[in-house]
C-alpha cells in the first residue's frame, strides 16, 4: 500500500509502513506561542486496530494538547503523526478522513439543528445518503436525542450538545475515534451507553482513543492506559494485566499511590 | 444599604461602565467625545428648529395664525419626543427586565421580585428623565425666547419635563409585553425576520429620500414655504387634533384649555399607570422564568437530505449561519437587497442637479461612482468571515477539508451576495434608462472586481486576528478597525474612480470627442480595479496555509 507520508518518515521507518498502526505518534513536541516551555515533549504513542486506549493525566498535563495535535487542531513544531499511514502535516485531508473527533469544549454550529449538523459532517466525509438514515437511527438508539435532533443546537443543554457531537463524529464510522473528555456532562444512563458503544466499536476492529479523569471508566473499558504528566508520556499500562496482577486494587488506588496528587 | 439601593447602585455603575476603559479608568476621551457629539446634535437640531419656527409661525390659514402654528409645532415636537421615548422605553424594558442576563442570577438571590422589579423600573425612569431633560429643556427654552413666552411657560416647562418620561414609560410598559412575545415568536423565524429588516430599511430609506427631495426642492426654489401650502396646513391641523397626548402637553404650555388638558393627563397617569404597573409586575416573573426555559421548537419538519459537494456544503453552512443570526442576516441580506433602491433614489435626485450645475449629462459616470460607493460600503459584512464560525473554525481543521476550500467557500458566499446586489443595482439603472447595457456591463465588472478585493482583504484581515466568541450563543461584532478600513477603502475607491472617470470625461470631452473621453476613462477604471484586485488577491493568499494552521 502506498500511503502518503512525509519524506522523513519514509527514511526512518519505511519497513513499518507495510503493516502500519492506525495511529503513530513519534517524538512529538509542542510549545504554545512564544512560551519557552513545552506543553508536550517527546511523546511516542502507537495505537493498534481494535483497541481502546485511555489517556490519563491531571489538569494541564498535556492530554488535550496531544489530542489536538493528533487531530490537526493545533500545529506542532517537532515530531510527526501518522494516521492510518498518512502524515497529518503532509497529507492532512487524507489523514483526517480516517478519524472522528469529539473536542473537549463541544463546539458546534449552534445555528444548525442537530440533524443539519450531522448531515453537514456526513457531507464533509462524503457519506452516501443511502446509509445515513440507518446510521442516524442506530446512533439515536445509543445517544437518545429524540425529536430534539430537529431543534437548533443553540437551544441544547451541555449534555445534548455533547450527544450531537458524538453522533457527528461517528456518522462516517471512522477507523479511529478520538474523544477528549467524553464522559463529562453526560447522565449516568448515557455514560453507560457510551461505554457499551465504545466496546462494540472495538469489536468491529475500530480503535478508540480518549482522555479522561474518570479512572473507573478507564479501568472498565480500556485495553491500555497511557499516563501523561507535565507534558511527558510517563507510563503505559495494560489494563487487563494490571487487573490480573492486582485483583484487590482499583486503578484509582494504584494511581493515587503511585503518583500521589499528580492525577 | 437596602437591597433596592444596592440594585440601583449596580445599574448606575453599569451605566458608568459605558464610559470606562476596560472597566477600570474613566474614559475621559470617550466621555468628552460623547458630550461634544450630543451637544453638536442638539445644536444642529435647535438651529433647524429655530429656522422652522420662524418660517412656520408666519404661515396663516383661514384667519388663524401665530398661536395655532405654535400649538402645532409643540404638539408635533412633543409627539416625536414621546414616540422616541416610547421606543427607547420598550427597548429598555425588554433589555432590563424581560431579557436581562443579570436576572438569571438575581432571581436566585434572596431579593423579593417586587424589589427587583421596582429597581429596574426606577432605573429606566431615571434614564428616560435624563433624556427628556436633555431635549425638552433646550427646545422649550428656544421656543419660549422666539415666541416671547411668560414666566408661567418656564415653570410649566419643568413640569412637562417630569410628565413626559412618566407618560412614555406608562405607554412603553403596555407595549413591552406584546413586543417581548413578538420577539420570542420571531426569534426562530429567520426568513420573516430578514424580510422585516428589509422592509424597515426600505421604509427608512423612503423617509431619507423624502428629506433629500425636500432639500432638492429647497435648492431649486430657495424657499421653505412652498412645502406648507393650504392643503398641507389643513392636513397638519387634522393630524394635531388626534395627536394625543402631545396636543394636551402643548395645550398646557400655551394655556389652551390648560387645566382640562392637565386633568386628563393626570387621570391618564393615575389610571393607566396603575394598570401598567400591575400588568408588568404580573408578567415580570412569568417572562423571566419563561425565557429560562428552552425555546419552542420550530424546526419540527423532517425533510429529505441530499448529498452535497464539499464547496456547496461549506457554503450552505455559511448561509445557515448568516440567515439564522439576526445581526449577520441584516447586514448580508437586508442591506444588500436594498442597495438597488438606495442607488436609484440617490441617482434620481443627483443626476438632474449635476446636469443643471455643469451643463453635461453625466449619468454613466455618476452611476459608476454611486454604485461602487454603495456596494463597497455595504460590504462590511465580510469583516467577520472567519470569526463568526467561533470555536468551530478550529474544529474545521480536524475535518478532511483543505484550507483553500474553507477560505474559498467563505469568499464565494460573500461574493455571491455582493454580486447579486451589484447585478440588480445595474439592472435597475439600465431599466431606468440611466445607462446602456454595455455601460452596465462595464460597471458590473469593475464593481465586482472591487467588491471581491474588499472581501479578500477583509477575510484575510479577520484570519490574521480572529475574535472567536468565548461563550455560547454569542455573535461576533465586526472589528471596528476592519470596518473602518472597509469603509475607507470603499470611499477612497469610489472617490478615486469617480473623480478619475469624471475628470477624464470632462477634460477630454472639451479637448477631443465625448466618445474618446468615455473610453479612456472606462479603460483606466477597469485597469485600476484589476490592479486593486490583484493586490488584494496576493494579500489573501500570501502565506495563507501557514496562517490558517497556526491560528489558535
Amino acid at each position: 500500500m502506498n500511503r502518503g507520508v512525509s519524506p522523513s518518515y519514509k527514511r526512518k521507518d519505511s519497513i513499518r509502513m507495510k503493516n502500519h498502526n492506525i495511529l503513530s505518534v513519534r517524538n512529538l513536541s509542542k510549545k504554545y506561542g512564544k512560551s519557552p516551555n513545552y506543553a508536550i515533549q517527546d511523546i511516542n504513542l502507537e495505537c493498534e486496530r481494535g483497541e481502546i486506549v485511555g489517556l490519563l493525566g491531571r489538569n494541564g498535563a498535556g492530554k488535550s494538547t496531544l489530542i489536538k495535535c493528533i487531530t490537526g487542531y493545533l500545529a506542532f513544531e517537532e515530531g510527526y503523526i501518522l494516521i492510518d499511514g498518512y502524515d497529518i502535516k503532509a497529507e492532512p485531508v487524507k489523514a483526517k478522513a480516517c478519524f472522528g473527533y469529539v473536542p473537549d469544549n463541544r463546539p458546534t454550529f449552534e445555528k444548525m439543528t442537530g440533524m443539519e449538523y450531522i448531515h453537514f459532517i456526513a457531507d464533509i466525509f462524503k457519506v452516501p445518503a443511502s446509509v445515513r438514515e440507518e446510521r442516524i437511527a442506530e446512533l439515536q438508539e445509543t445517544f437518545e436525542l429524540g425529536d430534539s435532533i430537529y431543534n437548533l443546537i443553540s437551544s441544547y443543554s451541555q449534555g445534548m450538545t455533547q450527544k450531537v457531537c458524538l453522533m457527528g463524529s461517528l456518522i462516517h464510522m471512522p477507523d479511529l475515534w478520538i474523544l477528549d473528555e467524553p464522559l463529562n456532562g453526560l447522565d449516568p444512563q448515557v455514560t453507560k451507553s457510551l461505554r457499551e458503544y465504545m466496546k462494540k466499536y472495538r469489536e468491529k476492529g475500530k480503535t478508540v482513543l480518549f482522555s479522561s479523569h474518570n479512572l473507573d471508566a478507564v479501568q472498565k473499558i480500556c485495553d491500555r492506559a497511557v499516563i501523561i504528566n507535565a507534558g511527558r508520556l510517563v507510563e503505559t499500562l495494560d489494563v487487563q494485566n494490571f487487573k490480573d496482577l492486582n485483583p484487590e486494587m482499583s486503578l484509582e488506588e494504584f494511581f493515587l499511590d503511585r503518583y500521589g496528587d499528580k492525577i | 444599604m437596602s437591597a433596592f439601593g444596592v440594585l440601583l447602585k449596580k445599574q448606575f455603575q453599569e451605566w458608568l461602565y459605558f464610559f470606562k476603559k476596560r472597566g477600570k479608568k474613566l474614559d475621559w476621551l470617550g466621555l468628552i467625545t460623547s458630550v461634544i457629539l450630543t451637544a453638536l446634535l442638539v445644536t444642529v437640531f435647535l438651529l433647524v428648529f429655530i429656522t422652522f419656527i420662524r418660517t412656520y409661525t408666519k404661515v396663516s390659514y383661514q384667519g388663524d395664525g401665530f398661536l395655532e402654528r405654535q400649538h402645532e409645532i409643540l404638539t408635533i415636537t412633543y409627539s416625536l419626543i414621546l414616540f422616541f421615548n416610547i421606543i427607547s422605553g420598550v427597548r429598555s424594558i425588554e433589555n432590563n427586565i424581560s431579557s436581562a442576563v443579570d436576572l438569571e442570577v438575581l432571581i436566585g438571590l434572596p431579593i423579593g421580585s417586587q424589589t427587583l422589579f421596582l429597581s429596574k423600573i426606577v432605573g429606566i425612569f431615571l434614564n428616560q428623565l435624563f433624556n427628556s431633560l436633555l431635549f425638552i429643556l433646550p427646545i422649550n427654552l428656544v421656543f419660549g425666547i422666539l415666541t416671547e413666552q411668560s414666566l408661567y411657560y418656564i415653570l410649566v416647562s419643568l413640569l412637562i419635563c417630569l410628565i413626559v418620561p412618566v407618560l412614555s414609560l406608562i405607554i412603553a410598559a403596555f407595549l413591552a409585553i406584546p413586543y417581548h412575545y413578538f420577539l420570542r415568536f420571531i426569534k426562530s423565524r429567520f426568513v420573516l425576520l430578514t424580510s422585516l429588516f428589509t422592509i424597515l430599511i426600505v421604509g427608512a430609506f423612503m423617509v431619507y429620500s423624502w428629506i433629500l427631495k425636500v432639500i432638492q426642492g429647497l435648492l431649486e426654489t430657495g424657499v421653505i414655504k412652498f412645502i406648507f401650502d393650504m392643503k398641507r396646513i389643513r392636513l397638519i391641523k387634522t393630524l394635531v387634533s388626534y395627536l394625543y397626548p402631545g396636543n394636551l402637553l402643548s395645550g398646557i404650555l400655551l394655556r389652551k384649555n390648560a387645566w382640562g388638558a392637565l386633568l386628563i393627563i393626570l387621570a391618564f397617569i393615575g389610571i393607566v399607570g396603575t394598570g401598567a404597573y400591575f400588568l408588568i409586575k404580573k408578567f415580570f416573573l412569568r417572562i423571566t422564568q419563561g425565557k429560562l426555559e428552552s425555546s419552542r421548537n420550530v424546526f419540527k419538519r423532517k425533510r429529505k437530505y441530499r448529498e452535497k459537494g464539499l464547496i456547496l456544503t461549506l457554503m450552505n453552512k455559511e448561509f445557515v449561519n448568516v440567515l439564522r443570526t439576526p445581526n449577520y442576516s441584516f447586514q448580508y441580506f437586508a442591506v444588500t437587497l436594498t442597495v438597488p433602491l438606495m442607488v436609484y433614489t440617490t441617482m434620481s435626485l443627483t443626476a438632474s442637479l449635476i446636469t443643471k450645475a455643469i451643463g453635461l449629462q453625466l449619468d454613466f459616470e455618476l452611476a459608476f461612482f454611486i454604485i461602487i460607493m454603495f456596494n463597497l460600503l455595504t460590504n462590511t459584512f465580510c469583516a467577520t468571515n472567519i470569526s463568526r464560525d467561533g470555536r468551530m473554525f478550529q474544529v474545521l481543521k480536524t475535518l478532511p477539508i483543505g484550507h483553500r476550500e474553507i477560505i474559498l467557500s467563505k469568499v464565494l458566499f460573500s461574493a455571491l451576495v455582493s454580486f447579486a446586489s451589484i447585478f440588480f443595482t445595474v439592472l435597475v439603472m439600465i431599466v431606468a434608462g440611466y445607462i446602456t447595457v454595455f455601460e452596465g456591463l462595464i460597471i458590473f465588472i469593475t464593481t465586482a472586481l472591487l467588491s471581491l478585493s474588499v472581501i479578500f482583504f477583509a477575510t484575510r484581515k479577520d484570519l490574521n486576528r480572529p475574535r472567536f466568541p468565548t461563550g455560547r450563543n454569542q455573535e461576533i461584532k465586526e472589528e471596528t478597525g476592519t470596518v473602518s478600513l472597509i469603509v475607507f477603502m470603499g470611499l477612497l475607491s469610489s472617490l478615486v474612480i469617480g473623480a478619475l472617470i469624471l475628470f477624464a470625461r470632462i477634460l477630454v470631452t472639451f479637448r477631443r470627442s465625448e466618445a474618446f473621453g468615455t473610453h479612456l476613462a472606462t479603460v483606466s477604471v477597469v485597469l485600476l480595479s484589476l490592479l486593486i484586485f490583484g493586490l488584494s488577491l496576493f494579500y489573501l493568499f500570501f502565506g495563507l496555509k501557514k496562517k490558517y494552521y497556526e491560528t489558535e
